[in-house]
């Protein structure tokens, strides 16, 4: 019986000594598997906060860098919408153009072009000075009448000097006005159609561009 | 007496090797671990880099995205405004030529 006791009291300890090996084995384990954890996990950390630092460094060049795809976008979008606006206008402002040289062209036919062609022989001279003036026009406009000593006459007294205006023997080529030019030198007004369109074509332009878009 | 000794002992001893069992694996994790880290780091570092560029990529579309619905809105504003325009055109050549005319005649 005493036996048995001792038996049972011994097998006692050796079961606290083995389970007390076991439990500090486990917790070894474990403390190492916590640790391992922990040194992964910093490492992992160490490695995400450096590579943040760096995109955050970068964020700002891609800032920039997205911005200016914006700008990019805006910039030929805004470009593209003033060209089709620019354009149309031009398309317009030329239309009235070439319906003024057309119509320029067709009062050459109607009654009051002979007036038109005086006023406008009568602005060459008195540009010019007055004095001996040629006159020289189309083969059409030559074979009219046109009263060049009442014409003299109206140069003599805006120009404040005695003028005499001649047809020239050379004709030009031109819709309809003249050239009207010095007798003694070379100096000439050319007051064709085509010249004075070209010459005031800029003024025109934003003429008619006012009275179409206002 | 000696048989209880004898039992402690072997216990002793089996508890020993359990201890240097367990510590020799710990060790071998702790050094499992040494081994990994550098690996670790690098996927980690390359993986954040890779959401990073990522994140930025998809910015950028979307930048372009909102850019271009935008680019289309100025179009369709310059559209509108082109119908505008040749209306007008229309409605006012007859006084611009007449106007064009007496001005390049004056």
């Amino acid at each position: 019986m005493k036996s048995e006791s001792a038996e049972t009291d011994v097998q006692r300890i050796v079961d606290r000594i083995l389970n007390d090996a076991q439990r500090e084995a486990t917790a070894l384990v474990e403390q190492a598997q916590k640790s391992a954890e922990t040194v992964l996990a910093n490492e992992s950390e160490r490695a995400r906060q450096k590579a943040l630092n760096e995109i955050r460094s970068e964020s700002e060049t891609n800032d920039d860098r997205i911005r200016a795809i914006r700008e990019t976008v805006f910039a030929e979008a805004r470009r593209k919408a003033n060209w089709m606006v620019l354009s149309e206008k031009e398309l317009a402002v030329n239309r009235v153009l070439n319906e003024v040289k057309e119509n320029l062209g067709s009062l050459t036919h109607s009654k009051k072009y002979i007036r038109t062609l005086e006023g406008l022989i009568v602005d060459g001279g008195v540009a010019l000075g007055g004095g001996q003036l040629e006159v020289a026009l189309n083969e059409s406009d030559s074979r009219l009448s046109l009263d060049l000593g009442s014409i003299a006459e109206i140069v003599t007294e805006k120009a404040a000097t005695g003028s005499e205006v001649r047809l020239s023997s050379e004709q030009v080529k031109t819709s309809g006005g003249a050239i009207i030019r010095k007798a003694d030198d070379r100096i000439l007004v050319d007051n064709t159609f085509e010249a004075i369109l070209k010459r005031s074509e800029p003024r025109l332009i934003l003429k008619i561009a006012k009275v179409l878009f206002g | 007496m000696f048989q209880i000794l004898k039992s402690i002992a072997k216990a002793e001893s089996e508890a020993k090797k359990i201890v240097e069992k367990a510590r020799a694996q710990a060790e071998e994790m702790l050094l499992k671990s040494k081994e990994q880290s550098e690996k670790v780091y690098e996927e980690t570092y390359w993986r954040t880099i890779s959401e990073g560029k990522e994140r930025f990529k998809e910015e950028e579309r979307r930048t372009l995205e909102a850019a271009n619905l935008d680019a289309q809105n100025i179009l369709r504003k310059a559209e509108e405004q082109l119908k505008e325009i040749q209306a007008k055109a229309k409605q006012n050549l007859p006084e611009a030529v007449e106007q064009a005319l007496r001005e390049s005649l004056q």
